[in-house]
């Protein structure tokens, strides 16, 4: 994509470049090694979830509510984040896990992060597939990237939940 | 030049960023067991709240492997040598390859909330403290996070750890290490191996003394931490017994699963063994291949 690039040095050590596309959108980087800056970009949804709301945690998580079943993955904004994901170690089948217990590990670019349980309950499924191919989670994170399954054991820790608009405004008031 | 530094906002100040608001604390030990110091470091990790306070803990160990979170020990190094030579074989709970520590290794670990994860910014740091001290070493950052000396020899490794608020990035940097061992010890296995575990990246390794004799792991220690103190209102040090249970509480049980064979080997990705078994008997060879899951042989198939 064309863009005119206008540079701002700043000391020896960093610079940002603003890069204006051609359809008019704004995307920063920086080179200084820190997390990736934002991009915006659409976020990819598609049909077969569209079937159950959405809902979202703070910690980048989204989530899918199914008769007390809830499938969860990172986000796309947590995935551009991490950077590409080299490994995904996933939660025991059969293991009980309470509501923000690491119930997962993902190392991308020599960085292992944690991955939260967005409710409590029973993990009744992993995605074997994540074994394989981790890297599906840069590719598909909101949609075959999906981590685990658990059976809630408390229907009300929805409740703490974010919807997509809260969660939207939470992305910008990161960045 | 000195420039005055807003609350929250990062200025530069001769090339480094400054946490005015923030103060720091530097930790240094004689403890020299990795195990402790791993442990210290997740105690760190899951315990403390860097919001106010920023840390800096540096240490050596006995002669050691050290492995990534997700790695194959059998693939990265020859497990049986480091048994029987009595080398430490561990598992660090970040992620990244292996690497080989003894005392002419010199680890650093920067704490920080997880906003300000930044490797390239400690690792600058590190090669601006080496710079300052030693003006005609050549060392720089390259895009891998490596720390390269004479534009050629990789003189560091690193690896880090998000949490939900907090994170901790750590690098190993050769300044005196016994470069024999470490070739020997580091040796990848010939063995066919096939497994989705990260694997290391090799590279040529040099000494920062073999630049400068005078250089050891002591002055290093100190021109790192002149510079990184820099950056923060105030400064506090600490020596700190990492095996102290009374001061750490915590610190002995996590010291524990680290030692567990079910974290040091048991934590490895499955994977595949394929070789050739020779009966002599029959005087025929068999190709056999091993599947291991968990550190266990989960099935044997023999064509």
């Amino acid at each position: 994509m064309a863009s005119a690039r206008l540079v701002n040095v700043v000391a020896s050590k960093a610079f940002k470049s603003i890069q204006y596309s051609r359809l008019g959108f704004l995307s920063i980087s920086q080179s200084n090694g820190s997390l990736k800056s934002f991009k915006p970009h659409c976020r990819r949804v598609h049909t077969t979830h569209l079937l159950s709301e959405r809902l979202f945690t703070k910690d980048h998580e989204w989530i899918s509510i199914e008769n007390g079943i809830a499938t969860f993955g990172i986000t796309d904004y947590a995935q551009e984040k991490l950077g590409e994901v080299v490994f995904c170690e996933l939660p025991e089948v059969g293991v009980e896990c309470d509501k923000d217990d690491v119930v997962a590990v993902v190392e991308s670019v020599k960085a292992a992060s944690d991955i939260f349980a967005p409710v409590s309950g029973e993990v009744t499924s992993a995605n074997e597939i994540l074994s394989t191919s981790p890297g599906i989670i840069n590719t598909s994170p909101e949609d075959e990237a999906w981590i685990a399954k658990i059976k809630m054991t408390n229907d009300s820790d929805k409740d703490g939940l974010l919807n997509e608009s809260d969660y939207k405004k939470l992305i910008v008031s990161l960045e | 030049m000195l420039l005055r530094c807003m609350s929250n906002y990062y200025v530069l100040l001769n090339g480094i960023r400054c946490f005015s608001s923030k103060q720091c604390i530097v930790y240094t030990t004689s403890v020299t067991d990795p195990f402790y110091n791993l442990a210290f470091e997740e105690w760190m990790f899951r315990k403390v709240d860097f919001t106010k306070t920023n840390c800096l803990f540096i240490w050596r160990s006995q002669p050691s492997v050290v492995i990534g979170r997700h790695q194959n020990p059998w693939k990265e190094c020859r497990v049986n040598d480091t048994i029987s030579d009595e080398i430490n074989l561990c598992r660090r709970s970040s992620g990244g390859g292996a690497v080989y520590h003894d005392l002419g290794n010199l680890n650093f670990t920067f704490f920080n909330e997880k906003s300000e994860y930044n490797t390239k910014r400690n690792l600058k740091l590190i090669t601006r403290g080496l710079r300052e001290t030693w003006p005609f070493l050549d060392v720089d950052v390259n895009r891998r996070d490596d720390i390269i000396l004479n534009k050629r020899y990789k003189i560091s490794g690193t690896a880090a750890r998000l949490g939900r608020r907090s994170c901790y990035h750590h690098c190993t940097l050769l300044v005196s290490t016994n470069k024999s061992n470490l070739t020997k010890y580091l040796h990848p296995n010939k063995l066919n191996l096939t497994s989705i575990a990260t694997d290391s990246v090799r590279s040529t390794v040099r000494n920062l003394s073999d630049e400068d004799n005078t250089i050891n792991c002591k002055n290093v220690s100190n021109a790192v931490t002149q510079v990184y103190v820099r950056q923060f209102s105030g400064a506090k040090y600490y020596e700190i017994d990492t095996k102290s249970e009374q001061l750490l509480t915590g610190v002995t049980e996590i010291a524990k699963e680290l030692l567990q064979w079910e974290w040091v080997y048991g934590k490895t990705p499955k994977f595949t063994y394929e070789f050739d078994y020779y009966h002599e008997k029959s005087e025929q060879t068999f190709p056999i291949t091993l599947e291991v899951k968990e550190g266990i042989v989960s099935n044997i198939t023999v064509q």
